[in-house]
């Protein structure tokens, strides 16, 4: 072959090699630990969200799953367990609200106060006793 | 004739304080080991009712909570076999079957036998599994260890990826609870 033909023969092979190194590793990537490096798709009150769950499960599942939200919402209570956070969002009057998992690397426990107001971030997975959200991030 | 009335009003009273326990965030887990592959899943949050007076077991978990190392992992698992935004749920709606050999008061650890329906990828089949319940003073605690079978629950898994994916998934319910206030 002559010298030029060889040089893109061998071009080509690196360039397909890289090419399957990056599907490869695209294929195996780890899941992310929290939605915080992604845009919210929707912004709204956590309670709002509530309501929407308890009044029509169904069409609140086809409006919010899958979605990244953001929501604003008080901290009724945090729970800090062995890899991860749960923050609880809900109004005193109400009787359901929004678990928020956190990555234990996505939040500081320490800086979130029972009763204030925050704004988190996270995928919305469904309603069982309450809204929940995974892989949060706090806003 | 007050004091009948009091005696019969507390003897109402306790028998009705046979507590209702609740967790929001137990634990559900699955495990699939193939010389090819090994597959796993964690759920936190998981939400149950235990009923001490009758036995009542209701667990629900979400199938988009489950969360895999890899993300290509997660995305086949929800949108291709488990097919979750149809079928957000799986749920178990059963009974403590051995009740009366369980003393929610007094601390320690039982054997707990179950039995009921079992609903997964809109399948359901009919379960009995065999577990553990710790009493711990006013929390509850449930373990179990078990295998399910994905086809029991019409979940396709295509020829190409077969022998990646166990026969039977190793399946952890770890559960806390606590008295429903």
């Amino acid at each position: 072959m002559t010298r030029s033909k060889t040089t893109y023969l061998i071009a080509g092979l690196v360039v397909i090699a890289v090419v399957i190194l990056l599907a490869w590793k695209w294929a195996f990537r780890p899941s992310e630990s929290s939605v915080g490096s992604h845009k919210a798709e929707i912004s709204m009150q956590a309670s709002d969200l509530v309501m929407e769950f308890t009044t029509n499960e169904e069409s609140a599942n086809s409006k919010y799953l899958n979605k990244i939200i953001e929501l604003k919402g008080i901290v009724n209570a945090v729970e800090v367990k062995d890899q991860e956070v749960t923050v609880y969002l809900r109004k005193e009057k109400d009787l359901s609200g929004v678990l928020c998992s956190f990555d234990k690397t996505a939040i500081d426990p320490a800086v979130i106060k029972k009763g204030e107001e925050i704004t988190i971030k996270g995928l919305c997975s469904g309603y069982l006793m309450d809204v929940v959200f995974n892989k949060c991030a706090i806003e | 004739m007050k004091a009948t009335i009091v005696i019969l009003f507390i003897a109402l009273t306790s028998s009705l304080s046979a507590q209702k326990y609740v967790s929001k965030n137990g634990q559900i887990s699955f495990f699939s080991h193939t010389p090819l592959e090994d597959i796993e899943a964690q759920n936190n949050q998981a939400a149950s009712i235990l009923d001490a007076s009758n036995g009542d077991l209701v667990i629900n978990v979400l199938v988009k909570s489950f969360v895999f190392k890899k993300a290509l992992m997660q995305e086949h698992f929800n949108e291709n076999y488990m097919e979750s935004d149809k079928f957000p749920k799986a749920t178990f709606k059963g009974k403590i079957t051995n009740l009366s050999t369980i003393d929610f008061k007094k601390d320690g650890t039982y054997p707990a036998e179950v039995a009921g329906d079992l609903t997964i990828h809109g399948e359901t089949k009919q379960v009995t599994q065999k577990g553990s319940l710790l009493v711990k003073g006013n929390t509850i605690t449930i373990t179990s260890s078990f295998p399910l079978v994905p086809q029991d629950y019409a979940i396709k898994i295509p020829g190409l990826v077969e022998n990646k994916i166990a026969k039977e998934i190793e399946t952890k319910v770890d559960i806390t609870y606590n008295p429903f206030q």
